[in-house]
Parts: structure tokens; sequence; C-alpha cells
């Protein structure tokens, strides 16, 4: 009976607080928008009401407390009380006497604080308060990743030697944008690059999963777009967009979850408009948000490529593009393109190093380059590791070939080959006229990422007329018969090197061939520390490099933060918070449009200018 | 008792529609000698979700002076912050004190920091829109 009352009680406060409110300013709906509660402040000068706090974010839920019931009270005399204090909903939570009890938004959750905790039946009562993560990956090499997070310290193996350490701070407030947002798995970005090995522990989870292997490869016109040819850079690209974030191993992306499509347009030897107009389309027609694109030409206006930046513009889609590593100026002669086309979607981003200062690689331009990121000792994924052999065993289909580890016009070990059969021996010999001879060997290059020849070479051949070729061929055989993948005629000492990333096969032979005509000799060749550097496929290989390149993706993950987390964004929305949030930066003053550095949380926290104002008599 | 309550929402959505429309009346009973009246202001939604949750909504500024900033002595304002549901409201009605044309501009304000501050973070104001207030 005693309990009865008590809840008639409460019940009766909240009624009255509701009343009293209500009274006044004009009855309000329950739970429902209306800006007539708002106090209208005349003639103060104040740019900002006290009313509406734009103070960090909140912390407590509103319409809600946690009130405690004493613990001599059973369960179910509990239910009873909350039921008869016209709550609208009191659920238990936990083990002990503990209701989540919720009101009517119309009472503070002070005012309903106060009202439970008077009733002798409650022991405690307080507000639901908000927590929030402390959003510090536990990547293991996270505290690499400078980026994010610039605490003055060392890159390891940092190849870009000027401010490694740099300055604490110098970084892009990412932590801070973690406070609100993680995830950006709704996102898609397409990574137009070298490929990305998708089996990578980081990236793995991340990947697009639109068809059978996260892309297209418009090098080869498959559908896989696996960096056979063992480049790199767009694996690398792909992970400070989005490695897995918060996994316990490797690296952070800026997105913890994302949808990384990987998009394969450049090659060993770069790429072509035809490649890549055909990977903005595919991003495009599959719903990528993003398009990253870490490359660059310096030709003439390219209006096919220009176009498609069009029709992915047309179609929402942000398109973000590296300034270029040349150290030119790109509104002048120098032309970087993507960099320079004009469409609004386009955002161009230069390199900075650890203390903000422009990267001494990186491209500039007042009307084309629009801000700076981080781009130097950059740590990221990497799509294998490289495993060096050095091999003799050579076998001789014509004259005069011979291999040696000991040749005492070389020091060391050298691993060489060489024609005339003497060339060690006798500096003065030479190889013999009429000559064409072959020297090959298998090497097991299946379930590869790529590989590459490389040696020290000295060659001295009548210049013109007698040759020194390199060939391989991917199933075995004579090589010969193929094209070649290097040609010499004449002097010359130094290093040569060639892809072989269309022999990787279980019997790839490689052979070297020596052609002469019937006049006129040379000291022939000598190649010395030869060695055919495979990269294997492994899922769990992080390297640092450098570039505009890698300062790009950072760019293009803020992009993808922004769309996740203001889902109406479009495409100007996005670039306009991008561009309109940076961190002034000293740098970057003269050398870019904006003269920012792009900021994660200060684009998050960026509001567009309210439009569509009009203005009516009652 | 849970009767009494739903019976108190009835009510309190009575009295909404009636205050509904008796707002208009209460605009138009203004008196015309020059002691202003009411105006409705309206405008697009801004798509951050940062305005569109709590701490987050818009000021609207008034003033007599074209080409006022908000910042300037003798703006008025009004905050309209956001309520409940998936938006922060975008309309609302402002009571100027006088007769004569007013101008009107929107901010949007953020319940996010930028990094480095904790002042909050308020849109630059929209171009201004007058309406005479007879």
């Amino acid at each position: 009976m005693k309990n009865k009352q008590i809840a008639l009680s409460l019940a009766t406060a909240l009624i009255l607080g509701f009343i009293s409110i209500a009274g006044a300013s004009g009855p309000l709906p329950i739970a429902a928008p209306d800006a007539s509660q708002a106090n209208t402040i005349v003639d103060t000068g104040k740019t900002k009401p006290a009313t509406l706090s734009t103070s960090a974010r909140p912390t407590m839920v509103e319409g809600e407390i946690l009130v405690t019931f004493k613990s001599t009270l059973s369960s179910s005399n509990v239910d009873d009380m909350v039921n008869g204090m016209g709550v609208i909903t009191a659920k238990k939570v936990g083990k002990k006497n503990v209701r989540l009890v919720k009101f009517s938004g119309n009472m503070s959750v002070q005012q309903a604080v106060n009202s439970f905790a008077a009733d002798s039946n409650i022991v405690a009562a307080q507000p639901n308060y908000l927590y929030y993560p402390n959003a510090v990956p536990n990547d293991s090499s996270y505290g690499q990743v400078w980026a994010h997070k610039n605490t003055g310290q060392t890159i390891t193996n940092g190849s870009y030697l000027t401010n490694n350490p740099g300055s604490a701070g110098s970084d892009m407030d990412t932590e801070l944008a973690w406070d609100e947002i993680t995830d950006c798995s709704a996102i898609i970005v397409a990574v137009i690059d070298t490929g990305i090995n998708y089996t990578h522990q980081d990236l793995a989870s991340n990947m697009w999963t639109g068809n059978t292997n996260s892309g297209w490869d418009f090098v080869d016109d498959d559908n896989d777009p696996m960096p056979v040819d063992g480049q790199i850079h767009g694996t690398h690209v792909a992970g400070t967009i989005g490695a897995r974030g918060n996994n316990s191993v490797g690296v952070t992306g800026v997105c913890w979850q994302i949808q990384i499509m990987a998009l394969r347009a450049l090659g060993s030897t770069g790429g072509t408009t035809s490649g890549i107009i055909q990977a903005i389309e595919f991003a495009v027609d599959n719903g990528a948000h993003i398009i990253n694109m870490s490359l660059g030409g310096g030709g003439d206006f390219d209006s096919l490529f220009s176009d498609s930046i069009t029709y992915a513009r047309d179609r929402d889609v942000v398109v973000v593009v590296a300034a270029g590593n040349e150290a030119n100026d790109n509104d002048t002669a120098n032309a970087s393109w993507p960099c320079n086309f004009t469409q609004d979607n386009l955002v161009c981003v230069a390199a900075l190093d650890q203390a903000y200062a422009l990267a001494d690689f990186s491209n500039t331009g007042t009307t084309s380059v629009d801000v700076g990121a981080p781009g130097v000792n950059i740590l990221s994924t990497w799509p294998g590791g490289v495993n060096t052999v050095r091999s003799t065993g050579w076998t001789q289909s014509g004259s005069g070939w011979a291999t040696t580890d000991s040749c005492t016009r070389i020091t060391g070990s050298p691993v060489a080959l060489f024609n005339p059969i003497n060339w060690c021996t006798t500096p003065n010999s030479t190889y013999a006229n009429n000559t064409d001879s072959t020297i090959s060997k298998y090497f097991p290059l299946n379930d590869l990422l790529g590989a590459e020849f490389s040696a020290k070479a000295i060659i001295n051949t009548e210049a013109g007329y007698d040759f020194v070729r390199a060939y391989a061929r991917a199933n075995g055989g004579n090589p010969d018969s193929t094209t070649p993948l290097f040609s010499f005629s004449g002097t010359a000492a130094g290093e040569i090197s060639f892809s072989l990333e269309n022999c990787l096969t279980r019997f790839c032979t490689v052979g070297f061939r020596l052609t002469s005509d019937s006049s006129v000799v040379g000291s022939g060749l000598a190649l010395f520390d030869m060695e055919i550097q495979k990269i294997e496929y492994n899922s769990s290989t992080y390297e640092s490099i450098n570039g505009t390149s890698m300062a790009s993706p950072n760019v293009a993950g803020i992009a993808a933060l922004l769309r996740a987390y203001n889902p109406g964004y479009s495409y100007l929305d996005t670039v306009n918070a991008i561009l309109g949030s940076g961190e002034d930066t000293a740098s970057l003053v003269g050398t870019t449009t904006t003269g920012k550095a792009v900021n994660a949380m200060g684009a998050l926290s960026f509001i567009n200018v309210p439009t569509g104002v009009s203005a009516t008599l009652p | 008792m849970f009767k009494q309550i739903q019976y108190l929402i009835f009510i309190t959505f009575l009295s909404t529609l009636l205050f509904a429309c008796g707002g208009g009346g209460g605009g138009g009973s203004s008196p015309s000698g020059g002691d202003g009246g009411d105006i409705t202001v309206s405008w697009e939604a801004n798509k951050e979700t940062a305005v569109n949750t709590a701490g987050g909504g818009y000021i609207v500024y008034f003033s007599q002076s074209s080409g006022f900033n908000p910042g300037d002595t003798g703006v008025s304002s009004k905050s309209v912050p956001y309520v409940s549901g998936v938006a922060s409201p975008t309309t609302t009605v402002i009571t100027t004190p006088a007769s004569g044309t007013w101008y009107i501009r929107i901010a949007a304000i953020s319940r996010l920091n930028p990094p480095g501050s904790t002042g909050g973070s308020e849109s630059v104001a929209s171009s201004q829109v007058s309406v005479n207030v007879p």
C-alpha cells in the first residue's frame, strides 16, 4: 500500500513537471521536432545562444536514467512499482534491482534523477552516461603510422631522411575523428593502380565483395587484379586507405572497415588512357563512392581521361589524385594529369614530411594542387616478400660460354657467366666471328607474385653488328625464339634487369645469346652477381615508402570517413569539407590552392553553409 | 495510472493542434502600429550528422540592417536545436520587436569540435533574405 502511494507521488511529479514545462513555452508533442520550443533571444548581439551547446559529444542519454531499488524488494515488487510510475519503459539491467527507466523527453535527466531519488524505496538514481571508445587501435605497428598520430616518433627504416623524427602533432588528428567513426564499411573506394594483393592479412576482410576477386585487371583484361608483375604500389596505397583497424596486426588505415575495389590499370611499365578510363567506368558503374588515383602523366591534355572524371562527377563520385613526384610546379608548362583537371569532384594532393614541410619531391601548384597530406615514410601493406636466388648451373647449347663462382677479374663470389670461355683468365681474349650461341637455365617461378632478373654486366661487342640478347620462355625449351627482353650492341658496363612477369611458370627458361657477324670481334660479355628476385605472395609484409602516391590515399580515406559519417553527403559536400577544414600549413601556402593540410577531425566537424532560406509572414 | 498517462498524452496532442492553429492567429494579431510580429523562417536541412543529432541544430539571426553579420551589435537570434528524430528542425517562427524590413540569415551548429577548439563549431551564416513586417 505504501508503495502505491509513493508511486502515485512520483507519477504526480512527472506530470507536474510535464505540464509546467509545456506551459512555459507552449504545448509540445512528445518526441517530435518542433522549433517553437526554442527560446527567442532578442537584441543580445550574441552569436551563440547558451541554450545550444556545441561543446563535445553528449555525456548522457537524454530521456533515460538508471534507478537502483532496495535489494530487499523482490524483482516483481519492483516491476509493479515502476509500472505504476507512468514511465515509458523500465528494463531490468544486470543482476541487481536496477532498472533502465525511459521517461518523457520533456523532463531533464536531472529532474528525473531528483524525483526518483526522493523515493525511500530507491537507493539511487543516476544518469545513463555515455562512453566512447578511446579510439586507438591495437594494430601492432600502429605506432609507426605517424599520419594518424605524430608523437615525434622515428620511423624505422624510413628512407626519407629529412625530419625523421618530425614534429609531434603534425598529423591528421585521425584519433579524434576515430572517436566519432572508424567504420566506413558502407563506402566503396576504388584504387586504380598496379593491382592489390587482396589476400593480405590487413586487407582481405576490407576488400569489395562485388565480384570474385574484388575488382578487375585492365592490364591483362581479366578478372584478377593481383599484381602479377610484382608491382607493390597499389597494395601499399590500399593499406593507407583501409588496412583493417584494431585487428592486432600490422598497420591501421584511415578507415578500420571499408570496401576496397582493386582495379589494376598500371603494369610494370605504367598504364594507358585506355586502361584508366575503363577502370574509372568500372568503378563508377559498380557503385564506388570514391576513386583514388595515385598516378600521373605529363603529356598534353587528355580529353578522354578528362571525360571520365566528368563521368564520375555526374554520378556523384569523388576522385582523389596525387600531385606528382617531380618537384615541379604543375601550373607552369609542367602540367601533371590527372592533377591538373579542373572538375570540382577532383582533389589533388601534395606530400608532407613528418614536420609538415613539403616533401622535396612533391609537385605543387597554386591553381592545380589543392591540399597536402602525409606522404613520406608511410608504412603500409606490401604484396609479398622478396626472395633472392643466386644461381649457377647454366646449360650451354652453343660455343664459348662458361660459368664460374670464382673469377680472378671479379672480386668475391661473382656467380658469373661469360663468353668467350676464357674471359676470366685471359683479359684480351675475344669471341669468335659467326658466333650464334645460347646459354640458358630453368627457374621454377610458379606461384609467385613477380620475378625480376638482375646482374652486373660488362659488354664489348662490335656495335651494330654483334649482339647480346636476353630471353625468357614460359614453358621451357630454348628461349631464343621469343622476343628479347634485353638487347645490346657495343660497349657498356653497368646493371641490367628485366621483369619475368610473363614467365611465372614451373619451367621458366632464362637465356642469353651472343651473335656476331663475319668480321670484327670484341671481348664479349661477363654477367656477374646474377640474381633472380622472386616476389613471393605473402600476407604479412609491410614497408614504408615515399610519394604523393602515399599522400593521396590519406585524403581518399578521409573522404570515405566523411561519406560514411554523413550518408547524405554529395561529392561536392565531401570535397567542400576536405578543402574547407584543413590545418593551415606554412609550407602549403603559395604552393597549393588552400594552403592547408587535410585534417580528419576538421573535416568531420566542418559544416556546410545552410541554403534555401525563405521567410514569410505567417 | 497508466490510463491517466495515456489520457495526458492525448490532451497534449490536442493542445498542440490548438496551438498550431492559434499560433498563426497570434502572428496576425500583432499590433500593426510598428510593434513587430511573427515571421516564419524555413531552410534546407544540412546533411551533416553532427548538425542533426543532440548538440547540433541551427541559429536564426535577424536584424533590420541589410548586410549584417551575426556578430554585429543589435543582431537578434533564436536557437533552433536538435530535438529528436532524424534531423534538426528546418523551420521556426521568430518574433520581431518592431515592424519594418527584417533581414534574416541562418547558421548551422555542429556538435563536434574542430581540433584544438572547445568552442564548438558554427557554419558561416547563409545569404540573407528579407521580409517586411507590417
